[in-house]
């Protein structure tokens, strides 16, 4: 069990401010925080860059998958035949579902055996094929049910996706930081750009940058063996695309949050402004990490130290809605981070996956034998 | 074949039910050879089959090759109501159909039907995105006319994975009116991608959905409305059927021929391999004789029909009992019956497809045409 550590308020106050403001330079987000510049530099160091122990932050490179040309991101919730995942290796099982390209997270969680699997897709076509190959596991492995499958499919042109790895918010909340003029991170918008105008180094440099978002410009020259103003080009080019945002991931455990929430409202049938209503209570009240609309539900992520603070907001939002006199059914599924057993992330799945949206004739062929 | 207890009409004598099952059989061929492949001669048939057409017995259509028009979904809406504008009606029917006139804004539906309890939408929709919108437009207009919904089955077929080896085709259907020596219809997939490239002028795109639009027409009568030579409507036809840009179909006329029920039924097959796959679609065939049947990997959707709920339940047992000798596992996911006499079609095949068109070929260099 992850032991999770005590931080004092001005290490909050330097996580909260790094997750609001992650492309901004250190200055900028000291003078909003109203703390000191080189307090804050110090304090930013030990929480990256911490002797002996694992950053409580990491930084990501997240690409804009709308801009890449993906149509839709998909949640698929599968619950797993415990007896088979216990005998059976879990390599073996899904070391298949690692070569999916477009597969960019699987979580496990052991007891009461499921399985939270994230895909980005160029099309209905794509999702369908790998769909497919998670109904094979199993038939194969017998490892889950293709009945048990519960799929979440989100559009990017139909603008559903509110919010995708926005910490900021909830820490800011639960340790009631105040961040003035808090931000609003912009999420993937925009329309497709012709990503023709890249070159191979462009691609080269881009890849870079997704796979190592720790690394600087100075590192990235002695990488690729180019000339430093070179690099700068393309980095600026592709921060003005709106090609890849920085994000900052934490150690949720470490950090004292157990609990995650992922939950579904159905909005189905409703008025666009009591879904407006129903989203912007889902935001006051549970402060999501992420949160999407498909065009007949809102799904969102939570994070919670335990379970009781989760109930406690869900009173309060489920008082609200009633309020309103709008329909709260709320479906809920809990996980244990503690107990999360973590196959595919983002760190290492992003750099497939722009190789797997460059890909811009046909579907995605290559099923799973 | 299943099937003794059928009762179907008896308004037809055995020769005109002769010509009606193979002109359903082989819509493409001409009288001549259909003629003489049911051993009839080839004036008698031509007369039988006239006066089968002025009875309404049949209606002639064109389907449109869906894939190269650029349709990546096939999706399947099936809702059970519980509850609708009802009030004590003295046409129930009709009023339901009337609350659901909406369905005719989405210009993405092949096909539409409701009965009192059920409503069933097939469409054809260019991408994911556009499908979300569709039915979201269509849960806020069903939410405007105060209709609520207990169950709701949505299955997308991506029409690039799938097969249709039965589209509209009451081939089998109708071979409840046949002896056992009569030849039984092969499965033929259609919406097949067209290797060859097609170069179709703006007067070819007006000839197709004037085709789609007078389901029956013959070229000449096109060519009148069109203002061209019949050669040309002519040439245009023969062009788009030998391509596959077009498959003939003849749709029966169920209520007059004593159909009552419609099979709707979605099942997973349990198994990776593909023999089992194709066997179960053979059986499918056999037993259930669907005139709708798509399937993609694991997924099998179908529709047949029957003229009464004994023959359905009928036809299924002899299905499962199939499925079982040849032991090849499978789950229902879900099986509906529809009472024919009590559904309404809200949206037809002659008044749909000129905007399906429209719609699906918004992106294609076809110019966007009323006929």
């Amino acid at each position: 069990m992850t032991v999770s550590i005590k931080l004092s308020q001005n290490q909050k106050q330097v996580i909260v401010g790094l997750l609001s403001y992650p492309m901004s330079s250190d200055s900028f987000i000291a003078e909003k925080l109203g703390v000191k510049r080189s307090t804050f530099a110090t304090v930013k160091k030990k929480i990256l860059e911490p002797e002996g122990s694992s950053p409580l932050l990491y930084p990501i490179n997240v690409p804009n998958f709308r801009v890449l040309g993906a149509e839709l991101f998909s949640l698929t919730i599968a619950k797993l035949n415990s007896k088979a995942l216990a005998t059976i290796s879990e390599s073996d099982a899904f070391e298949r579902l690692q070569q999916l390209y477009n597969v960019v997270k699987t979580s496990i969680e052991p007891s009461p055996s499921r399985a939270l699997v994230i895909l980005i897709n160029r099309n209905y076509t794509d999702f369908t094929i790998v769909h497919h190959s998670f109904v094979h596991y199993y038939l194969d492995f017998k490892l889950l049910s293709p009945t048990d499958l519960t799929r979440y499919i989100i559009s990017f042109p139909s603008g559903g996706f509110y919010r995708f790895l926005q910490y900021s918010e909830a820490l800011a909340n639960i340790w009631e930081i105040k961040v003035p003029d808090p931000p609003t991170v912009p999420i993937f918008n925009g329309t497709e750009v012709d990503i023709s105008q890249i070159s191979p180094l462009g691609w080269q440099v881009f890849d870079s940058l997704i796979r190592f978002p720790n690394a600087t410009i100075v590192d990235l020259c002695q990488q690729l063996s180019k000339p430093r103003n070179t690099i700068t080009r393309w980095v600026k080019k592709f921060q003005s695309l709106n090609l890849y945002q920085q994000r900052y991931i934490p150690d949720l455990t470490t950090l004292g949050f157990n609990i995650q929430l992922i939950a579904t409202v159905s909005i189905q049938g409703l008025e666009k402004v009591d879904r407006e209503k129903i989203r912007t209570l889902i935001q006051q009240y549970f402060s999501p990490t992420d949160l999407f609309l498909t065009y007949d539900k809102i799904i969102f992520f939570s994070i919670f130290h335990d379970y009781y603070d989760l109930r406690e907001v869900e009173g309060r939002f489920f008082g609200e809605m009633n309020r309103f006199n709008l329909p709260s059914d709320l479906n809920k599924i809990v996980m244990s981070l503690d107990n999360i057993i973590s196959l595919k992330d983002y760190k290492e799945s992003f750099s497939s996956l722009v190789h797997y949206l460059r890909e811009q004739e046909g579907y995605l062929l290559k099923q799973i034998s | 074949m299943p099937g003794n207890a059928l009762k179907l009409t008896n308004d037809l004598s055995t020769r005109e039910k002769k010509v009606l099952t193979s002109i359903i059989q082989y819509p493409s061929s001409p009288d001549i050879e259909i003629a003489s492949i049911v051993g009839i001669k080839h004036s008698t048939f031509a007369t039988i089959k006239k006066r089968l057409m002025k009875q309404k017995y049949f209606r002639k259509y064109y389907l449109p090759n869906i894939s190269v028009m650029g349709a990546e979904i096939f999706n399947i809406d099936l809702r059970t109501i519980s509850s609708c504008c009802q009030k004590e009606s003295k046409r129930p029917d009709r009023e339901i159909s009337e609350t659901f006139s909406f369905l005719r804004e989405i210009p993405s539906v092949f096909f539409s039907l409701v009965e009192s309890n059920l409503s069933f939408i097939s469409s054809f929709n260019r991408n994911y995105s556009d499908l979300a919108n569709s039915m979201m437009k269509f849960d806020n207009l069903a939410y405007q006319e105060q209709i609520q919904f207990s169950s709701h089955y949505k299955l997308n077929f991506p029409v690039f994975l799938s097969k249709f080896p039965r589209v509209l085709d009451f081939s089998r259907s109708l071979e409840y009116y046949l002896d056992e020596s009569s030849p039984t219809s092969p499965l033929k997939q259609i919406f097949l991608p067209i290797d060859q490239e097609l170069n179709i002028t703006k007067l070819g795109w007006e000839v197709f959905l004037s085709l789609l639009h007078n389901p029956g027409s013959s070229p000449r009568k096109i060519a009148n409305q069109l203002g061209k030579p019949k050669t040309t409507t002519t040439r245009w036809l023969r062009t788009f059927l030998q391509t596959g840009m077009l498959t003939t179909r003849i749709l029966p006329n169920l209520g007059k021929l004593g159909y009552k029920i419609a099979f709707l039924s979605h099942i997973t097959i349990m198994s990776t391999e593909k023999s089992s796959l194709e066997k179960a679609i053979t059986i499918i065939d056999v037993s259930l004789t669907p005139a709708f049947l798509v399937q993609s990997a694991h997924d099998i959707f179908y529709i047949s029909v029957f003229p009464s709920f004994r023959a359905a339940y009928e036809a299924e047992f002899d299905f499962i009992q199939r499925m079982n000798t040849e032991d090849i596992p499978f789950d229902h996911s879900f099986r509906y019956f529809l009472s024919l006499p009590h559904s309404t079609f809200i949206t037809r095949l002659d008044a749909s497809l000129v905007p399906l068109m429209n719609y699906l070929g918004e992106e294609l260099s076809k110019p966007e045409l009323t006929v």
